[in-house]
């Protein structure tokens, strides 16, 4: 059966990944909601988890490849039991602004931090990974 | 698991965007936004503030009223409209919706910047 003829139940998982450019955050974003809808989510929950998210790739592609510089950024959400985890991770060294206060990303993180349930942000030699859940 | 590439050459079709009105009101400028505040469309937002802060007028709002998504981008947008307005021109934002409201009280920036329900109830403020 070809995957289109399947009845449409909602996936339990959205990858997405594309080259950073500021356009990005914002495509993603409208897919994502579109998934969550599917899901049944609430409007509130759609709103927290799309505006996080887009946080976390705002953050990626205008810290992590400043003035335009190549880079993949990648997004997976996925369901299991009740609980979304969206997990945003890129390939370059931005330092999340722990000890060095940046008034773009840091009031990107402090959105981060209220929006999600659990959030948290791991700098890694290879790329930055930011980690958020939710129970629907 | 496989990943649908997004290609980011093509400009996006699902993409809502940005319409930014700047606007005499009296003695005011007024910068109306309606869409979606996101990377792509605040620089629009930040060169009507320019063009409206050059202006020399004494009030300007940003009514935001019609916005439907607010980004910590242009979060910084208003913050710095706010100083650039200084002493010579006061900035006001009027935030009607939960996509603005929530971004600015989570940030304490409704705090920090005169925010307003309604256009009217900015304007009627009177000028400082």
């Amino acid at each position: 059966m070809h995957p289109r003829d399947k009845p449409a139940a909602p996936a339990a998982r959205l990858d997405r990944q594309g080259p950073a450019s500021i356009g990005l955050p914002t495509t993603v974003r409208v897919q994502l909601t579109d998934w969550l809808h599917g899901l049944g989510a609430s409007d509130d929950a759609v709103f927290n988890i799309g505006l996080a998210t887009y946080e976390a790739m705002a953050n990626a592609v205008v810290h992590a490849y400043p003035f335009g510089m190549a880079g993949e950024v990648e997004m997976h959400a996925w369901v299991d039991e009740g609980t979304v985890t969206v997990t945003v991770a890129d390939h370059g060294r931005w330092k999340p602004p722990l000890s060095e206060p940046d008034p773009l990303g840091g009031r990107g993180l402090v959105l981060i931090r209220q929006l999600a349930e659990q959030a948290s942000v791991v700098p890694g030699e290879q790329g930055t990974l930011i980690r958020m859940s939710w129970t629907l | 698991m496989e990943s649908n590439p997004v290609s980011a050459d093509q400009p996006p079709t699902d993409v809502s965007g940005a319409n930014v009105v700047l606007e005499h009101q009296g003695s005011a400028m007024v910068v109306r936004v309606t869409g979606e505040l996101d990377l792509v469309t605040t620089p629009m937002l930040e060169e009507s503030i320019g063009t409206a802060l050059g202006d020399g007028s004494p009030l300007l709002v940003i009514d935001l009223t019609g916005v439907t998504f607010l980004a910590s981008g242009a979060l910084s947008a208003l913050v710095a409209a706010h100083q650039a307005g200084a002493d010579r021109t006061t900035v006001r934002i009027v935030a009607a919706n939960r996509a603005t409201v929530l971004p600015l009280q989570m940030t304490g920036l409704d705090q920090v910047l005169a925010v307003f329900r309604t256009l009217a109830d900015a304007l009627a403020a009177g000028e400082r």
